[in-house]
C-alpha cells in the first residue's frame, strides 16, 4: 500500500519536494500538496514590482499546472497538526491522515507589530510591492528610507538590491537630484556577508545611497515621520519603506511544532524535526540560523524529498544530506548583478559585479516557471 | 567556574548568512529583558562584531569563550 | 521534451580566451536556465583546460584587430574556468575531453584542470546531443 505523504505549503520548496518524491518514489508513496490559496507566487519578483519592472500577473501561476499529474493539491489552510495521531486537520473541517509530513509552510510578515508602521510601506508582499510602486511614481523628492524592522528576515540581499533599483528608477524619472537614499543596515556594514559588503560599499557610496550602520528599527512615529532604533537613534523619513519582522504559519505555532514564532527545529543537514518522527520541515519556517531564501528552500528540497521518498519504501535513509548551499543574485543596478555561493563547509564568494549576473538573475525569473518547480534544476 | 544559565543557544557555525551576529540580535530583539543567549560561531568576524553590537545597544557582553575552531558568544539581554 | 529541456552542447575547438569566454557565458546562461550543457573539448581547446595551463594568458583570436585587442583585454570579467564553476553549481554542465585530442596532445585525465569530467569519444558526445542543438566554437 502507498505511504501517504503530505506537504503542507505549496511554494517553492514544497512544489518541487513534492514533484521528486512523486518522480523518485516509483509509486510507493502518494503526495498531497496543501496549499492555502492553490496560487504559486514567485516572491523573489516582488522587489522588481516595487520599481516598475514587473508585473504582479507574471509572478503567479496555479499551483496544479506545476504539479506532476500523480501529486494531488488540496487547497485549503491547515489549522493544526497532530504528530501522535499522524494527521492534519484543515480549516474547512477535512482530517487528512499522514504516513510522511513534509512542513514547507514558509513566513508570514508581521508589519503590525512595529509600533507606528501601520502606513509604511515594504515589498515583502505583492500588495506591498504594487502599493509602493504606485508611491513611487509620484515621488518628487525627499529622503527614502530603507529599515529592516526585524529578524529574520526573507532575502537578506533584498534591502541591498532595493536601493540600488530605486536609485536606478530615480534616476530615470529625472528626480534622483532631489532625492535621498538611506539604508539602514542592523550590522555594521552594507550586507550580512563581509565578503561582498565590501564589493558593495564602494558602489553604494559611488551611488550617493547613504549607509547607517548598527541601526534595528524598533518603532516609527508616523506623524513626526521619524524611525528609531532599538540602538537609540532616530532618523527622518518622507518615505519609510521597512522590512517587516517575520513569522512562521500560525498552524506550526498553534500545534506546538516550532518555537513561539513558528520556527521548526531541525537537523541541519537531515532536515528532520528534532521532535516528532515522521516529519520534516524545509525552506523559512525551519530554525536553522541560515539565511531565509527560496534558494535555500530549493536545495533543501532534494535532500528531503530523498529522505521522505526512502522512509516511504521502508528504505535507510540516504547518505545525500543538506550540506548548507546557498545561491542568490545580488542586483548593484545599472544592470549589473552579482552572486553569493557558500555553504556550511565553504566560505561565501562573490564576483565582481557584471552585466552577465544581472541577466543571468532575468533568466532565471524568466525561467522559473519551466524550471524549479518540477525539480529541473539540481 | 558557576555555570551560566543559558535561555538559548544558537549554532550559527559554517552559516555566512545572514551571520552570528544577526542571529544574535534576532534573539534578543524576540527575548525577554533578563535572558542570557548563547550563539556560537567559527566566523572571525565574530570577535569584533559582537561586541561591537552589544555595546552600540547596550547590552550585556557575559563571556566570550574559545574553543576548537570556533567561539562561544554569551550576550544576556539587558533593555 | 520541450526546449527548456534539450541540452546545450558546445563543442570547443579554439583555445582563445576570448572564444571560451564566449562560451562560458553561454553556458552560464543556459545552466540558469535549467537547460543541461554538454561541452566537448578538442584540440587547443582541450590544451587550454591542462592542468596549470587554465589561468596561463591563451591570447584572442587571430581575428582581433589592433583596435579590438586591448579593449577585449581590459573588460574586467570574470576568467573562463570561474564562469564554467559557477555554472556547474547552478545546473547540469558536463565538460567531457575529446578521446582523439587527448591521444593527439599524449595527455591522460591526470593532466587535466577538474573542471573537466571525463574522457569520451565523439560518439559519446553525439549521443549526449540526442535532438537539442550543437554548437562549435
Amino acid at each position: 500500500m502507498a505511504s501517504e505523504v503530505v506537504v503542507l505549503g505549496g511554494g517553492v520548496g514544497g512544489t518541487m519536494c513534492a514533484n521528486l518524491i512523486a518522480k523518485h518514489s516509483q509509486g510507493r508513496a502518494h503526495v498531497t500538496v496543501v496549499d492555502a490559496t492553490g496560487n504559486h507566487v514567485y516572491q523573489p519578483g516582488f522587489l522588481y514590482v516595487a520599481v516598475g519592472k514587473e508585473k504582479p500577473a507574471t509572478l503567479q501561476h496555479p499551483e496544479k499546472s506545476l504539479l506532476r499529474p500523480a501529486v494531488s493539491l488540496v487547497v485549503d489552510r491547515a489549522s493544526r497538526v497532530d504528530p501522535a495521531a499522524q494527521t492534519v486537520l484543515l480549516e474547512s473541517g477535512r482530517t487528512l491522515r499522514y504516513d510522511q509530513l513534509l512542513l514547507a509552510t514558509g513566513s508570514r510578515t508581521v508589519m503590525e507589530e512595529v509600533p507606528g508602521a501601520k502606513d509604511v510601506h515594504d515589498f515583502y508582499t505583492m500588495d506591498g510591492a504594487i502599493r509602493l510602486f504606485e508611491a513611487l511614481k509620484t515621488f518628487e523628492g525627499g529622503t527614502i528610507v530603507l529599515g529592516v524592522a526585524g529578524i529574520p528576515y526573507k532575502c537578506p540581499p533584498a534591502p541591498v538590491e532595493f536601493v540600488f533599483l530605486l536609485d536606478d528608477y530615480l534616476r530615470a524619472r529625472g528626480v534622483r537630484e532631489k532625492s535621498q537614499i538611506k539604508l539602514l543596515s542592523p550590522l555594521n556594514r552594507a550586507f550580512t556577508i563581509e565578503a561582498t559588503s565590501k564589493l558593495v560599499q564602494p558602489i553604494l557610496a559611488e551611488r550617493g545611497i547613504e549607509l547607517t550602520g548598527f541601526f534595528n528599527v524598533e518603532s516609527v512615529d508616523p506623524v513626526a515621520k521619524t524611525v528609531t532604533s532599538l540602538e537609540g537613534e532616530t532618523v527622518d523619513y518622507d518615505l519609510l519603506v521597512l522590512v517587516p519582522p517575520h513569522r512562521g504559519q500560525k498552524v506550526i505555532e498553534d500545534s506546538g511544532l516550532g518555537d513561539e514564532r513558528g520556527w521548526v527545529p531541525v537537523d541541519k543537514n537531515t532536515l528532520k524535526h528534532t521532535n516528532f518522527e515522521h516529519i520534516w520541515a524545509i525552506g523559512d519556517t525551519t530554525n536553522i540560523p541560515i539565511s531565509k531564501s527560496g534558494s535555500v528552500a530549493h536545495y533543501e528540497a532534494s535532500v528531503a524529498a530523498a529522505e521522505i521518498s526512502a522512509a516511504a519504501k521502508g528504505e535507510p535513509a540516504p547518505a545525500h544530506v543538506y550540506d548548507g548551499k546557498v545561491m542568490c543574485f545580488l542586483e548593484t543596478g545599472q544592470g549589473q548583478a552579482t552572486t553569493i555561493r557558500f555553504d556550511y563547509d565553504h566560505p561565501p564568494v562573490s564576483p565582481t559585479p557584471s552585466r552577465l549576473w544581472h541577466w543571468a538573475k532575468l533568466l532565471f525569473n524568466k525561467t522559473y516557471w519551466h524550471t524549479v518547480p518540477q525539480g529541473r534544476l539540481p | 567556574m558557576s555555570t551560566i544559565q543559558i535561555d538559548k543557544t544558537i549554532d550559527a557555525r559554517g552559516m555566512a548568512c545572514p551571520g552570528p551576529l544577526m542571529n544574535l540580535i534576532g534573539a534578543i530583539r524576540q527575548g525577554q529583558v533578563g535572558q542570557t543567549f548563547e550563539v556560537l560561531s567559527s566566523d572571525e568576524g565574530s570577535k569584533t562584531d559582537i561586541p561591537a553590537w552589544v555595546a552600540k545597544a547596550k547590552q550585556e557582553m557575559v563571556e566570550v569563550v574559545p574553543e576548537d575552531g570556533f567561539a562561544r558568544f554569551i550576550v544576556r539581554k539587558a533593555r | 521534451m520541450d526546449e527548456q529541456e534539450k541540452p546545450l552542447s558546445l563543442v570547443l575547438f579554439s583555445g582563445t580566451d576570448d572564444k571560451l569566454n564566449a562560451a562560458a557565458v553561454l553556458t552560464v546562461g543556459a545552466s540558469v536556465m535549467g537547460r543541461p550543457v554538454n561541452i566537448f573539448l578538442q584540440y587547443y581547446a582541450l590544451d587550454a583546460f591542462r592542468a596549470g595551463n587554465v589561468e596561463a594568458d591563451h591570447a584572442l583570436d587571430p581575428e582581433a584587430t589592433p583596435a579590438q585587442a586591448p579593449v577585449v583585454r581590459a573588460h574586467r570579467g570574470q576568467h573562463w574556468s570561474d564562469l564554467l564553476k559557477q555554472a556547474k553549481e547552478v545546473g547540469e554542465v558536463n565538460i567531457q575531453a575529446c578521446a582523439l585530442s587527448m591521444d593527439m596532445f599524449h595527455l591522460r585525465q591526470k593532466d587535466l584542470d577538474p573542471l573537466v569530467d571525463g574522457i569520451e569519444g565523439v560518439a559519446a558526445f553525439m549521443t549526449s546531443v540526442g535532438d537539442g542543438q550543437v554548437l562549435f566554437i
